[in-house]
């Protein structure tokens, strides 16, 4: 097996609506190698938990895979029976979701929730409730062992956010997929949160996708990043190359807008000028040739390719062109 | 918690206080002599006279109304006509009859159409779900009266299987079971459709929120996602419903009693009425009012007992 734990091969998803189709994801391609932490970036829209979605095979009823492949832990993933497919959630992989309001059952305590889900385990019941505790301590909410028997209603949704963190730390699993779990969190326990991903990939070698508005968390914990605009990777690679030389027009915006605003205040993108395009009817030209300061003849009328620029390293634009390495 | 059982139970008794404040007025507003109306017009005068100090009937209106009231309080409901005996007793005699008729009815329909609702949201568009989608229309409209009828012209007439009229020797569970199943039978049958509809939808609802993905998320066995997860939730509606229903199916009672000849409320007050036997048709009348205004807190309180969510905001 290669060094990745996700493989994602040119990955497409159309939704089907009343309005027609919606094309939230297409031709992506995204590695997830096996102990780092991938960062997917992105505007609200762009399709990071659809992507999500997809490697959880969780995707909403309307959704279709339209084209591409997916080799997850081994498998291939849209080819996976069900029951497999199961087997693999919640040992091997294991996903926080972006909305803690709505993520836990209403009417089962905390605690049950952290039972229900060590179902598989041969542990006895007080080994599981300890071990939940356990886990509620670590992302830092006190007094555990009572907690466990109040219901979500009764937390407020930074609360929520790391009982659920909280509940995907009881796996183990070897990749944990992130989606914004952040975002309802203030500065301090961002930061607890934050060195609690990286404890648990040193610890347990684990791989993380770790979706985020906040360009911030995102420089200090990845590895990797993944820009995603619109449906489509415009650029990928190494952590320092994305922020020190962005290469996709877009991508330095993104970055070079004001580096102190990224590293401490902002907890979300920086606006840029234009509109985000129609997902319905996808031009055939550069996604955002409309948006782009550098625009030329060409990016009207052609969609580029990803050029690689270095190791690991690849951008969809046409100024690259030529300068391959 | 023990607040809100108060305020709701609290609720329930003003709305018995109402109820027989109008049926007060309602027998008050009835044209003509009372006492003429209950004997019929060739009664003799004295007969008249009598019935008409027996009930209070001279006092001045607000006296009567105390009187009504504080016989009430008492557990008091006044006095047969005819028989002479005390109309509570008669009341309570009568009582057990229907409950357990509504009881049986709810019973199999909730038995038989929470599963189906179930399996129908699950399964959309199986054949199930099809099949009870068009049976429930036909049986919600069907009036349980004329489902007693044509049970009746099957399977006691036609085939001669089941007893048709009262409800078993006394004391002898087995009869009083078989007299039991058509009337049960007639009373539920709509109800199967209306609830496996009711719980379909709100299955539907409960198995498109955010917390059912994060359970599969988990690898939970989707058997455990349904029971534990989407079913816990989607009943609630159905509990409010099944209270709201208990009117319904009072008034139901009444003809499928009439029809079995079986004892109950129902039928005491229909006999009642035709009778003019007016005391018996008002403890008849209170005790229903009673059933249906308690129904509504217990169904209130065992809402905030089974959701967390509700026991949060009280
Ligand atoms: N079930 C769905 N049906 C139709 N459109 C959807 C559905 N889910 C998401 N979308 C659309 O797909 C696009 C990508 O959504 P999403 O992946 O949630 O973006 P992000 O997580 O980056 O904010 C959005 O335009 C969103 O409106
Ligand atoms: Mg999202």
């Amino acid at each position: 097996m290669s060094g990745n734990v996700a493989a994602i091969r040119d990955l497409s998803i159309r939704f089907d609506t009343q309005q027609g189709p919606v094309y939230p994801l297409r031709n992506v391609d995204v590695d997830v190698p096996r102990g780092q932490i991938v960062g997917i970036v992105g505007e609200s829209g762009s399709g990071k938990s659809t992507l999500a979605l997809a490697l959880m095979r969780l995707l909403p009823g309307n959704a279709v895979v339209t084209g591409g492949e997916v080799e997850l832990l081994g498998k291939d993933l849209l080819k996976l029976p069900a029951e497999e497919m199961r087997g693999l959630r919640g040992t091997r992989l294991a996903m926080i979701f972006q909305d803690p309001m709505t993520s836990l059952n209403p009417v089962r305590s905390i605690g049950q929730q952290m039972l229900d889900i060590q179902y598989r385990s041969p542990a006895s019941r007080a080994e599981k409730i300890a071990k939940a505790a356990d886990a509620l301590k670590r992302v830092g909410i006190p007094d555990a062992r009572e907690q466990l028997k109040r219901y979500p209603a009764e937390f407020s949704g930074g609360m929520r956010q790391r009982i659920c963190i909280a509940m995907s730390l009881l796996q183990k699993p070897e990749l944990l997929i992130a989606d914004e779990i952040t975002t309802a969190l203030d500065v301090t326990l961002e930061a607890q949160v934050l060195h609690l991903l990286r404890e648990l990939r040193a610890e347990l070698k684990g791989s993380i996708l770790f979706i985020s508005h906040n360009l911030g968390a995102v420089a200090e914990i990845c590895d990797r990043v993944v820009v995603l605009y619109a449906g489509e990777v415009v650029e990928q690679g190494p952590v320092f190359e994305i922020f020190d030389r962005p290469q996709h027009p877009y991508t330095r915006a993104l970055v070079e807008c004001d580096p102190a605003r990224i590293e401490t205040t902002t907890r979300e993108l920086p606006v840029i000028p234009g509109d985000v395009p129609n997902l319905r009817s996808i031009p055939r030209s550069c996604i955002f040739a409309a948006r782009c300061a550098e625009v030329m003849e060409v990016c009207r009328r052609d969609r580029p390719p990803p050029t690689v620029i270095g190791k690991g390293h690849s951008a969809r634009c046409h100024l690259l062109e030529g300068v391959e390495s | 918690m023990l607040l809100y059982a108060l305020q709701r139970t609290g609720l329930a008794i003003l709305i018995c206080i109402t109820s027989m404040v109008m049926l007060f007025s309602a027998l008050k507003l009835i044209p003509g002599d009372p006492a003429t109306i209950m004997l019929g017009a060739r009664a003799s005068a004295e007969m008249k006279a009598r019935i008409t100090e027996e009930l209070g009937l001279n006092d001045p209106i607000p006296v009567q109304l105390a009187t009504f009231f504080g016989r009430i309080l008492q557990g008091n409901l006044g006095t047969d006509m005819w028989s002479q005996r005390p109309v509570t007793q008669i009341v309570l005699d009568n009582l057990p009859y229907t409950l357990v008729l509504i009881a049986a009815g709810l019973g199999w329909a909730a038995l038989i159409g929470i599963p189906l609702g179930c399996y129908s949201a699950i399964r959309r568009n199986s054949f199930i779900d099809k099949f009870t989608a068009v049976i429930s229309v036909g049986t919600i409209s069907i009036p349980s009266f004329v489902v007693a009828i044509y049970l009746i012209l099957f399977f006691a007439i036609e085939l001669g299987w089941l007893p048709v009229i009262g409800a078993g020797e006394r004391g002898d569970y087995l009869d009083q079971a078989v007299h039991l199943i058509m009337p049960a039978f007639a009373l539920g049958l709509g109800w199967v459709g209306y609830l496996s509809r009711i719980v379909r939808a709100s299955m539907l609802e409960v198995m498109g929120e955010n917390h059912i993905r994060t359970a599969r998320a988990f690898g939970l066995p989707e058997y455990r996602i349904v029971k534990s997860y989407a079913l816990r939730i989607a009943i609630l509606p159905t509990i409010t419903l099944l209270a709201v229903a208990i009117g319904g199916l009072l008034s139901s009672a009444v003809f499928v009693e009439a029809i079995f000849a079986r004892p109950g409320i129902g039928k005491l007050i229909v006999d009642a009425a035709n009778m003019r036997n007016f005391p018996v048709v008002q403890g008849g009348v209170l005790t229903t009012v009673a059933l249906f205004a308690l129904a509504m807190p217990i169904s209130d309180i065992l809402i905030a007992w089974l959701d967390p969510r509700v026991r949060a905001t009280l």
